[in-house]
Parts: C-alpha cells; sequence; structure tokens
C-alpha cells in the first residue's frame, strides 16, 4: 500500500483541474466577502457586519459548494486510473486489491480533507479581516465547529470515494458533485432532517445558529446569539460520521474486490 | 401517512419485486454491473430519510433498503431473492407500523414544552415586575404537556400552552399553532353553547344581557335586561366555569374586571341553561334555556359590536361634522416602503396636508381612531404624535441597555433597569386651539398602548373608552418550537424613571389610564346592540361640541 499511496502523492501534482476548481472556490469565498462587506445594511434597523455574523447568516453555502472540490479531487485520484486501465496493470502486476483501493482512498482522505478545510475556513478568515471579529460568539466556538466538522467532510469524502469506484468515470463523478451542491443548497430540502443523517446535513447543523434580536424604539436591532451545540447533536454527529465514513468504504470495497474493471 | 414515506414505501416495494426478477438475470446475463442496483435503494432511502425526517414507525423500511446491501456483497440468485422477499416484508410491516402507530410523526409535546419554558426564562423581560414563579408554573403545566404527549394530543397541547401563556397577563405572549385553524376551533370548541344571548356587565355592576336572539323576547329577555343568576350561580362565578375563562387574561385587571361575565352565557350542561332575569315590570323570573348554536359566534359579535372602530381604511380620514373630523388608523402601519425604511416622513407630510385642508373647510377638532389596533411601529407614533404635540420637546420613552455578555438587560445595583438611549419628539401643534379626543378600547395594543401614553400626557388631548387600552408594550420576539410558536415580551422599554414603560405588575395595573370612562349603561347598550350606533363616536362627538 505504501508503493500505492507514494505513487498517487506523485500523481496529485499532475491533474490540474482540482486545482482550478480549489482556487475558484477560495475566489468565491474572497467575492461573497466583499459582497457582504459592501452590502452592509446602513438603514435604520442594522445588524452588526462582521465575521460572526458572516458565519452565522451565509455559511451554509462554502458546506455546500465544497462538494464541489471533494468531488473532482476524489475522481482524479480514484477514478482517473480506470480510464487508463492503471488499476488493470496494477493488479496483473501483483498489486492486492486491498492495497489499490485503500491506497488511493488513504491519499484522497488527506489530500481532500485538507483542501476542504481550507476552503471552510478561509471565508471566515478573510471576513475577520475585512470587517473584524464581532461580539455574538468567540473564536473558540467557531473553531469548535469547524473542528467538529472534520468527521461529516470524512463522511462525504468517503462517499464519494465509494461512489468514484462504483461509477468509475470522473465526468460522472463531477456531474454528481455538483447535483450535490445544488441540493444542499436548495433552501429547505433537508429543514427536516436530523443532523446526523447525512454528511451535509451536520454541517448545516453546524453553521446554523439559534439566534434572536432586541429592539429599542428607533429599530436598531441587537442580535443575541446562543453559540452552543447540545452535546448529544455533537455525539450523534461524531459517531454517525465514524459509521457512515467506514460503511461506505466498505461497500466501496466490497463493490471493488468483485469488479471486472472494465 | 404522509405522501413522502408513501412515496418511499412505493418504491421500496417495487425495487424489492424488480431485484427479485433481476437476481434471476443477473444470473443468465453475468455482469459485475448488476451490483449498482441493490445500493439503489440505500441511496435513495437516505435522502428521503433526510427530505422528510426520520420516523421509528418505518424503521422496517429502512432496515429493508440496508438489507438490499446483502446483493453487493453475494452476487448468487438465491441470498438475492430472499434479501429482496426479506426486504419486501420489512418493508411493507413498516406500512402498516405507520399508519397504527398513534405517535407516527407526532410531536414530542413535553419536549417542546421544555425547550420553550427553558428559552422563555432565560429571555422573558417581565418575569420579576409581573412576580412570575418560574418554578410554580413548571409544576403545573408539566403533567398537561406530559398527557399531550403521551397521547399524542394536539388539542391538549395547545389548550395547556394557551393557559400557561394567559398566566403572564401580558398581550404580547401568546402561543401561535402550527396549523393556526386550530386555535379557532379549539376555542369554538370550549366555549359553550349558544343560549341567544351573551352577558356583560354595566359600570354601575349589574349584569345585562346583550346581542339577544329575537328568539328571547318573547321570554321577557332583550338587549339591557338585567341578569342576576345563571344556572343558579351569580354570572361572575358561571364565568370561572367556563373551559374558556383560564385561556384568556388581561394585562390590566381594571379590564378584566370590565369583561369578567363574558364566557358565563356559554356555560351550562345537556344543552340547557337557567337563567334569572328582572323583567320590564321589575320582576324576578327564571326561565329554561335551549341551546341554538356555538357561544363563540355570539360573544365574537357582541364584542365586534362593542369594539367596533369607525368603518374606514387605515389611516383614512372621515368628516364627522363641521367641526370634527375622523383619523381612523387600524394598525401602525402606512406602507410597504416606510415599514422597510422605517422612516414615514411621507406620511407625515401626507397627514401634513390633509389637516391644513380640512382645517381651512372650517375642522377644528380632529378624533384619533385606535380602538382595537393591534401595533406596530413605534416611529409611525412619533410621526403622528409631533404634527398634533403642542409646540416643544416631548418624552417617548427609554430603551434598555443590553449586557450582550450576560445576554441580559443592565440592572444598577438597586435592581433598577439602566436607561438606554432616550427618545423625544418636537410638537408642531398642527391643530392650533382645537382638541383631540382618542378613542381606545382594550384591543388597542402594543404600539397603540403608546400611542396612548404618548398623547395622554398632552393638554389638548382627551383619551376616551369604555375600557383602558390594553397595557402591553414590550418589544415582541418569538421562539420557535416544533408544535408552533410563542411570542414574548423580549426587548425592554422603560419610563424616565428607569420603570417598565406601560406593562402591568403584579399589581395588574398598566401605566395607561383614560381621561373619560364613558359608562356602559342603559344608554350604551341601546346604541350599540339596539340602534346599530357607533356610541363611542357619538360622546366623542358630543365632549368635542360641549368642550
Amino acid at each position: 500500500m505504501k508503493r500505492v499511496i507514494l505513487a498517487q502523492i506523485k500523481q496529485i501534482g499532475k491533474g490540474k483541474l482540482k486545482y482550478i476548481t480549489f482556487i475558484f472556490l477560495i475566489g468565491v469565498a474572497v467575492l461573497n466577502v466583499m459582497e457582504f462587506y459592501l452590502s452592509r445594511d446602513t438603514s435604520v434597523s442594522t445588524i452588526e457586519n462582521s465575521a460572526c455574523m458572516f458565519f452565522s447568516t451565509v455559511y451554509s453555502m462554502f458546506f455546500s459548494t465544497m462538494h464541489l472540490f471533494i468531488g473532482v479531487s476524489v475522481s482524479d485520484i480514484c477514478a482517473g486510473d480506470f480510464s487508463d486501465k492503471t488499476f488493470y496493470y496494477e493488479i496483473l502486476s501483483g498489486q492486492t486489491r486491498f492495497n489499490s483501493y485503500f491506497g488511493r482512498a488513504v491519499t484522497a482522505i488527506i489530500f481532500t480533507l485538507i483542501g476542504s478545510m481550507i476552503i471552510v475556513t478561509a471565508p471566515v478568515v478573510i471576513c475577520s479581516a475585512v470587517c473584524g471579529w464581532g461580539t455574538l460568539f468567540t473564536v473558540g466556538d467557531v473553531v469548535q465547529r469547524l473542528l467538529i466538522s472534520i468527521l461529516p467532510i470524512l463522511r462525504i469524502i468517503c462517499m464519494y470515494i465509494c461512489l468514484a469506484f462504483i461509477l468509475k468515470n470522473y465526468s460522472i463523478m463531477d456531474f454528481m458533485a455538483g447535483l450535490m451542491v445544488s441540493m444542499v443548497c436548495e433552501e429547505g430540502f433537508f429543514s427536516n432532517a436530523q443532523p446526523a443523517v447525512l454528511g451535509s446535513t451536520s454541517l448545516l447543523r453546524l453553521c446554523r445558529f439559534d439566534m434572536w434580536a432586541n429592539y429599542g424604539l428607533n429599530n436598531i436591532y441587537t442580535p443575541v446569539v446562543d453559540a452552543t451545540i447540545p452535546t448529544d447533536e455533537i455525539q450523534s454527529i461524531v459517531i454517525w460520521s465514524i459509521i457512515a465514513s467506514a460503511a461506505f468504504l466498505i461497500v466501496g470495497y466490497a463493490y471493488f474486490h468483485h469488479d471486472d474493471l472494465n | 401517512m404522509i405522501k413522502e414515506d408513501i412515496l418511499l414505501i412505493a418504491i421500496q416495494l417495487l425495487y424489492c419485486v424488480l431485484l427479485f426478477i433481476l437476481a434471476g438475470i443477473a444470473e443468465k446475463f453475468m455482469s459485475s454491473k448488476w451490483r449498482l442496483f441493490y445500493i439503489l435503494p440505500s441511496v435513495v432511502c437516505l435522502f428521503m430519510m433526510a427530505y422528510a425526517g426520520f420516523e421509528k414507525s418505518l424503521i422496517g423500511v429502512y432496515i429493508g433498503s440496508a438489507l438490499l446491501l446483502v446483493g453487493l456483497f453475494r452476487p448468487q440468485k438465491l441470498p438475492r431473492r430472499i434479501v429482496s422477499a426479506v426486504s419486501a416484508f420489512l418493508t411493507i410491516s413498516g406500512l402498516v407500523m405507520g399508519n397504527m402507530n398513534p405517535s407516527y410523526r407526532s410531536v414530542d409535546y413535553l419536549a417542546d414544552f421544555k425547550k420553550g419554558f427553558a428559552a422563555m426564562k432565560e429571555r422573558y423581560i417581565l418575569a420579576e415586575h409581573k412576580g412570575i414563579d418560574w418554578n410554580a408554573l413548571y409544576d403545573k403545566y408539566e403533567p398537561m404537556f406530559a398527557e399531550a404527549a403521551e397521547f399524542h394530543d394536539t388539542e391538549q397541547n395547545f389548550l395547556a400552552w394557551t393557559k400557561f401563556c394567559a398566566e403572564f397577563h401580558d398581550a404580547h405572549t401568546s402561543f401561535y399553532p402550527e396549523d393556526y385553524s386550530l386555535a379557532e376551533q379549539v376555542i369554538r370548541n370550549h366555549s359553550g353553547k349558544d343560549y341567544g344571548l351573551v352577558l356583560l356587565s354595566y359600570t354601575d355592576g349589574r349584569t345585562v344581557a346583550v346581542n339577544v336572539d329575537e328568539s328571547l323576547n318573547e321570554l321577557g329577555i332583550h338587549n339591557g335586561t338585567v341578569v342576576t343568576s345563571w344556572n343558579g350561580i351569580s354570572p361572575e362565578e358561571a364565568n370561572k366555569q367556563s373551559e374558556c375563562f383560564e385561556l384568556y387574561s388581561f394585562p390590566d385587571d381594571d379590564n378584566a374586571y370590565f369583561y369578567r361575565t363574558m364566557w358565563a352565557a356559554g356555560t351550562g350542561g345537556k344543552g340547557k341553561a337557567e337563567v334569572t332575569f328582572i323583567d320590564d315590570n321589575g320582576t324576578e323570573q327564571t326561565v329554561s334555556l335551549s341551546s341554538i348554536g356555538k357561544y363563540y359566534d355570539r360573544l365574537e359579535d357582541a364584542l365586534d359590536t362593542l369594539n367596533q372602530g369607525i368603518k374606514a381604511a387605515n389611516v383614512s380620514w372621515n368628516e364627522m361634522n363641521d367641526t370634527t373630523a375622523c383619523l381612523r388608523i387600524k394598525m401602525m402601519m402606512f406602507d410597504g416602503q416606510s415599514a422597510h425604511d422605517d422612516d414615514y416622513t411621507g406620511m407625515k407630510d401626507e397627514l401634513r396636508k390633509k389637516v391644513l385642508e380640512l382645517k381651512q373647510q372650517g375642522i377644528e377638532d380632529i378624533v384619533i381612531d385606535i380602538r382595537s389596533n393591534g401595533g406596530g411601529s413605534g416611529t409611525l407614533i412619533m410621526s403622528i404624535a409631533e404634527l398634533f404635540a403642542p409646540e416643544g420637546k416631548h418624552y417617548y420613552c427609554n430603551d434598555g441597555v443590553w449586557d450582550s455578555q450576560r445576554h441580559c438587560y443592565k440592572k444598577s445595583d438597586d435592581g433598577k433597569f439602566l436607561l438606554g438611549e432616550k427618545h423625544t419628539f418636537m410638537g408642531e401643534n398642527l391643530l392650533g386651539d382645537g382638541h383631540i379626543v382618542l378613542l381606545v378600547n382594550s384591543s388597542s395594543v402594543s404600539a397603540a398602548d403608546h400611542m396612548t401614553k404618548v398623547m395622554n400626557d398632552m393638554e389638548n388631548v382627551t383619551v376616551m373608552g369604555f375600557t383602558e387600552p390594553c397595557g402591553s408594550a414590550q418589544g415582541v420576539s418569538s421562539i420557535e418550537l416544533e408544535s408552533g410558536m410563542i411570542s414574548i415580551s423580549a426587548s425592554l422599554m422603560l419610563d424616565s424613571d428607569g420603570n417598565i414603560f406601560i406593562d402591568s405588575g403584579a399589581d395588574g395595573q398598566s401605566g395607561n389610564t383614560l381621561d373619560i370612562q364613558v359608562p356602559f349603561n342603559e344608554t350604551a347598550v341601546k346604541s350599540l346592540y339596539d340602534d346599530n350606533e357607533d356610541y363611542l363616536m357619538k360622546k366623542a362627538e358630543e365632549f368635542l361640541a360641549n368642550k
């Protein structure tokens, strides 16, 4: 497996699409921050324009568009070697299917996870630099949520890995990623979901806050945010992310193990 | 069952049949791609579960879809057919369970209450002012919600929440169920039967019949007939026996006293009620009345008549006579743009122009009718008050000071709220020597309470009505629940002494008063219920003519 991983690491630099996607999504983050800053409401009913408000109101979008990077990255690492029969020759040369599968899976997980965490962290960092942090909640509250989000993101990556080995076609994979983005972005599609049922619903829960506002006679609103997440919700997100990640990897391997590689 | 669950079950059963058949086909035409079909049910099930939400009655369906993954690992015909059959059985069991389970997709009303209660305790700003004992309230109402949860009783949940909110004597604290039609339906069902009359109380203390059905005339009961007992007890006692008595409360005790017999005429068992009254000859009589419908409809009609404002559009003018015009304000809103910007300069200019026109036509005095005004923008009130207030600076109210660390309003060491921004306005005295009558009733609430308070202090304004305005003036916030929503007083407004602005405290007295309390008497009842007149408007015109 070590040789497979090293080979994949060497190959990572070659696929341009995932880097283009990564840069594109960072660019989207920058544009969103600028739009947030420039469209700050100066009317009487004003909510503070800060990184806190940015995170609590628009951040679900970044967790959704991150699917694009995950889909492209995983398809490049896992599905790309089907079209040029690299898998076929690798198995013929004596490499076990287990090593071929998990070597790529491990590489995809590490690379994609790092890239995804940068994509979901960059917007709030950029916004904090432009607009200031704000008063609604602390940096620690956001760091906690971003750290918890590693597991649902891992779950999503494992789902794409499973899909990559089943579909074996990175164009279809990219299409699936786009479809996921549009589904998750559709407001209300997952509004009834318990947080742990999908990786995306877990992430949507992590960027949702209990928020209300006080106001005076002049209608200037003071937003009040409860940044705590109930412990049982955190536990269910963590446990189900681990279980689902393992399940996706097992299903993907089970399919690949008996696949005819054509 | 909801359509999403039915769709999921239908798709799952279809899959099971298809996969059962496919198992045979896959054996004949060997290909590893057949395995893909055994993954699809799990994917569909997962997304439907995310879309519609998890439901434990359908656990069989969820397990059935996961079970089909065996076909991915075991490509032989027999295991695939076995799992297809077992999955179909589990799916059908899910269908049966879903239909038979009384708790199918029901809300956990007890958990919902606990969540709402905790949020209220954190955010309700008048708890100390009104002497709220949170522990006692919890102990009293938790069993009701537990019962509602046990029997999945939506009606019981609504009743429990409504009674709970009524304990606060705050018109801004109310429960709104998910299905709003439930509210009227439940209250209508619990209001009792219609025996052909509504009981209200004169200012002098006597209880009288109003909105009397014609069929009772031959028994000697008509509008204004004095009623001395209902089913053998006083009308006030009968009122307390109504199931609706605990559903409604008044912020101001004076208003509660005015309506102390409101529900009485709906009480009585088995469709019969005994009423004792004084007939036109002064003789006390007792008759038995039969039910002719639902009491809620007759009461609603009676209160509409009592609380009518002049029939006109919002912020519109009516000329009452040569010297008096009426400005009707049904709600403290003008149009979408002014509401969005919270800028009523345009409205103010229109009103100013109209008042000057009216003055040129000879109008001297104005009646501002805010009866049954449900509130809205404080800025709108300031704009109107500025037009009519005597020249000079006038005080409105103070905001509180919010502590963003501790999520509460700041208090001084002696326990009083700290004063935030002070709101004042400058008067134009547009009317000059003219006088203003402000007509209010117990349904003039929130911003209408504000207007009453602000204008009451003006020497050129007389506040008039049968009852004081409602007595709830703090800013409103909402708490989302699974079964609906609660509104609560959550944004603080204070007077210049740091006391709560207007809202009644534990003493049941709001900060609003009337300059003239129009007596509710025989003349009023005849004018309202026999002659269909706007009695209060008549009294306002009389007052202005004689001032």
